[in-house]
């Protein structure tokens, strides 16, 4: 099997876009990929500073390699959850690839270590205020990124979230007719109110399989194991069955995602017969959030839900 | 399984998904045309984040294809050979 584009050996083969890619013609194309989700989707200009939100897993970092390749000025957060046996080593990951790839670039790394702020890890957290420790942990990411990206005044913050992330939470969103959370499948997310980071997911027209295909043809050594806390969940179901669909029906996903996109965007845009044009996201943020009690990050309560598991977590000890 | 076989045909063979898996032989990726011969030694690493089962089910690590057979030498789970490989 042959290069698509320059004819040599290929190292990898994409059928849902009937080509064939050596390694470097296979790492122009994830760079020209991204490069167009960011201009397409106005996620950001040259001169934004971004904050990357990075696992150790191969999304997050390689968007980190990506995004510092095709120039821009990008910072990121790794949030330290105290899992046993998989913190230490994501986080010596993350480590080595800001020491090799990222501060010679001029970048930086802030980590947050949920032991030291939260006053325990992830796990006893999760105990404590009685929820799942998946929920426990987007929960304290979600708040910990977004209060980076504001305090420090970055222009927006970016996640490692792929194709397939977004075509497996769009089929549970659909599966269980959870139009609420539709608004929130955007690409971009703007800063709606005060105190919220703009959110941009530049890797949405990238493959699982293509961004673990760049990681190691780019050499970026990354965690392959899971994180031991997440086994049994709904979203690898979801991926696994849009995968069989995938393998014998090349562009599933993509088709799937992306008629949802050019849906919304044309509902959103004209609005349809018989039926109210959406509200924007950014207005429907501004009327139902307003700032937290005790710490100020938007919120639909009086006090938001960090802060009050917080408290929880405080009275449980 | 005996090779020479392509890496399309050994993921079919261990009921894994083309999609949800790369197949890599010393720090090269094989594309799913490729033969994989007797002597081979290749890792199969699962692509799909956000979540996770037992990975001996997935057929996920470390595999030597040889003229009596293919065997898993070593899971990710436990995958200090299948990390050096990488």
């Amino acid at each position: 099997m042959n290069c698509t584009k320059c004819k040599t050996k290929a190292v990898i083969d994409l059928p849902r876009h009937n080509a064939a890619f050596c390694r470097p013609c296979f790492t122009t194309y994830v760079h020209d990929q991204t490069a167009y989700a960011i201009k397409h989707a106005r996620m950001f200009g040259p001169d934004d500073r971004i904050l990357v939100a990075v696992s150790g897993g191969k999304d997050s970092l390689a968007l980190w390699d990506v995004l510092l390749k095709l120039g821009y000025k990008a910072d990121a957060l790794y949030v330290d959850l105290g899992i046993p046996g998989y913190s230490a080593k994501s986080h010596e990951k993350v480590e080595r690839f800001a020491d090799t790839v990222a501060r010679p670039k001029g970048a930086t790394l802030h980590t947050h270590t949920v032991q030291e702020e939260e006053g325990a890890g992830i796990k006893e957290l999760s105990n404590l205020v009685h929820r799942p420790t998946c929920a426990t942990c987007g929960t304290i990411k979600r708040y910990q990124f977004n209060r980076t990206a504001v305090e420090q005044d970055y222009d927006v913050m970016a996640t490692g979230h792929n194709l397939d992330d977004e075509a497996a939470r769009l089929l549970g969103n659909v599966l269980h007719w959870q139009e609420e959370y539709l608004d929130k499948q955007s690409p971009t997310l703007p800063a709606s109110v005060e105190g919220f980071a703009k959110k941009v997911k530049p890797l949405y027209r990238l493959s699982e399989r293509e961004l673990a295909a760049y990681a190691v043809l780019n050499k970026i050594d990354y965690i392959v194991e899971e994180c031991p806390m997440a086994k049994g969940s709904k979203m690898l179901l979801y991926k696994e069955a849009l995968n069989r669909l995938e393998t014998d029906s090349p562009g599933t996903k993509h088709r799937f995602y992306f008629g949802f996109l050019d849906k919304q965007a044309l509902r959103q845009g004209s609005g349809q017969a018989g039926a109210t044009a959406p509200q924007s996201m950014a207005e429907k943020d501004r009327a139902s959030l307003h700032p937290c009690n005790t710490c100020g990050q938007p919120t639909t309560g009086e006090i938001c839900s960090y802060c009050k598991m917080m408290a929880r977590a405080k009275v449980g000890k | 399984m005996k090779g020479p076989k392509k890496a399309r045909d050994l993921l079919r063979e261990l009921n894994l998904v083309v999609e949800a898996h790369l197949v890599i032989r010393g720090d090269e990726l094989v594309t799913e045309d490729d033969l994989l011969t007797d002597g081979d030694q290749v890792e199969i690493r699962p692509v799909i984040s956000g979540g996770s089962i037992e990975p001996q089910a997935r057929g996920n690590g470390l595999w030597a294809i040889g003229k009596s057979g293919v065997a898993l030498l070593q899971t990710h789970s436990l995958s200090p050979v299948a990390n050096r490989l990488a």
